[in-house]
């Protein structure tokens, strides 16, 4: 117990070390303040964004952006990781170009879906879609491949039907390896749908922070880019928790 | 006393799609033997011999390419629901408790869940895991998993009991004391037992008969009556009868576990 604070002390030593030392750079005059801002200000004006409401309106369109993005994938993850395990041929066709393709960056696609969907909310979503579908399909076809044999053993053994089979033993035995999947893709949708709305104009976090560089608001850019890692890290802890919680019982 | 279990001529012979064995390996040939109603009877035989493939041929799992198992007079086409099987591995589910491990099979089996739930407390009883109905099978023993594993296959009401190695993953002692409780339960209950065991001492300590099979391709090399007194306790365990007993079993298997040897070794 008394190890797992210090660790936590020290990480948050490590923060507060960081902005300070940030700080004292910018004020000392050896980075431009176009270039850097100190925390201190970009603070200020990161309350100020909360309080005035613009982050909410922008934090609005990547929400259901995201929600959008994440059920699809989600569905399309489960649906095709179960179809690539259930006929194995096509998925050890498919599998891997699909992890050659979870390797590169998606974002390379983006003319494509520029010219299919428009400068819109519905380019944002495809790509996420994209990006935040493979690791669930990967994961879940690996967790049903990875289901131990005793247990496929005993239900034959206890004659179940092929539906039994599958909801009472290996849907459940997946679940770990499932779970790890839907978070990897939680994650990567989400960095889809901010890196897409940079780019756009559908608005959203994405484009809160590339508009404000474009007009070198940089202290601006930098109260966007600390409100998103906030609110990732904190959505994202959420969701770790949740596995562990999963996992906890598994093992 | 009937007949419960009949093993005739029966023989399997894998395809090797691999290759490697030049076409086909003989696992088991014409082995025959029959166990009677409330009989404990272990098969014991050097590691690789083929027990674990007649107990799934006999749990019908695996179709035999000669002879036939006769479980309560019907012959074997699939898993006979008055047989149950106990594994070796963890094959306790993880993400269910003891009691709705110990409820899975009747689940299946579609009983009504208040059945179901007396059943499963009365088996997790009879096994002495009570006080653990609502435990994970992570959160007990090993020992404590494979009680939870025959509580399973008993709530199904099963006459025969086909057991693979059920406490081989276990460490020695608990595995001597596991054998006591199976006595105890199997005394409790009457079931008839197939029982597969590497462990010569185990074998003794359990069983009214021992049937050593040989390497393959496996056929059964002698059958070894046990005429120790019941209760078995340490006491019963360690005469002289008893060292003879293993002592000669030990000199049938020695010959074969040496050519399984060999044969690993050769390839």
């Amino acid at each position: 117990m008394g190890n797992r604070l210090i660790i936590r002390l020290s990480r948050i030593a490590v923060i507060l070390l960081t902005l300070v030392g940030l700080e004292a750079v910018v004020r000392a005059g050896l980075v431009s303040k176009l270039i850097l801002s100190p925390p201190t200000r970009v603070a200020v004006k990161a309350w100020d964004d909360v309080r005035s409401g613009e982050l909410l309106a922008h934090l609005g369109v990547t929400a259901v952006e995201f929600s959008i993005a994440f059920l699809i994938a989600l569905t399309l993850g489960i649906g095709f990781g179960v179809l690539f395990f259930r006929f194995r041929l096509i998925g050890g066709a498919v599998e891997p170009l699909l992890l050659a393709f979870f390797a590169a960056p998606s974002i390379l696609l983006y003319p494509v879906f520029l010219t299919l969907f428009g400068l819109g909310s519905a380019t944002v979503v495809a790509i996420a879609v994209v990006t935040g579908t493979i690791p669930i399909v990967v994961n879940v076809s690996a967790g049903l491949m990875g289901v131990e044999r005793i247990f496929v053993k005993l239900g034959k053994s206890l004659k179940v039907t092929p539906w039994q089979l599958f909801w009472k033993i290996m849907l459940p035995a997946a679940t770990p390896t499932i779970f790890s999947g839907i978070r990897m893709g939680f994650t990567y949708t989400f960095i889809g749908v901010i890196a897409v709305e940079f780019l756009l104009f559908s608005g959203g976090l994405g484009r809160m922070v590339s508009w404000r560089y474009f007009i070198f608001d940089t202290e601006g850019l930098y109260s966007g880019v600390a409100l998103v890692i906030t609110i990732a890290a904190l959505v994202n802890s959420l969701v770790r928790l949740a596995e562990e919680r999963v996992r906890a019982r598994w093992t | 006393m009937d007949v419960l279990i009949q093993v005739r001529k029966v023989s399997k012979t894998f395809e090797d799609l691999s290759g490697n064995t030049g076409g086909s390996v003989e696992a088991i040939r014409m082995i025959d033997f029959e166990v009677r109603r409330g009989e404990f009877v272990s098969l014991v035989g050097p590691s690789g011999c083929g027990k674990t493939t007649l107990l799934d041929i006999i749990g019908g799992l695996e179709r035999p390419t000669g002879g036939e198992v006769i479980l309560e007079g019907e012959r074997v086409e699939s898993p006979h629901p008055k047989a149950a099987m106990v594994f070796q591995t963890m094959s306790v589910f993880p993400w269910r408790t003891a009691l709705t491990n110990v409820e899975f099979g009747l689940e299946l089996r579609k009983v009504d869940s208040r059945t179901r739930r007396n059943k499963a407390l009365e088996v997790l009883h009879l096994v002495g895991l009570q006080g653990f109905e609502y435990k994970y099978p992570s959160q007990l023993s090993g020992g404590m998993n494979q009680r939870l594993a025959i509580a399973r296959a008993l709530a199904l009401d099963p006459d025969i009991l086909l057991m693979d190695e059920p406490f081989g993953a276990l460490d020695e002692q608990t595995r001597f004391l596991m054998g006591l409780e199976l006595l105890r339960i199997w005394e409790a209950t009457r079931k008839t037992i197939l029982f597969i065991t590497h462990s010569i001492a185990e074998a003794i300590q359990l069983s009214d008969r021992v049937l050593v099979l040989s390497m393959r391709p496996s056929v059964v090399k002698e059958e070894i009556p046990i005429p120790l007194p019941r209760p078995r306790t340490i006491e019963t365990l360690t005469t002289d009868a008893c060292k003879e007993i293993e002592h000669h079993i030990w000199d049938i298997l020695k010959v074969e576990a040496l050519k399984g040897l060999a044969e690993r070794h050769g390839q």
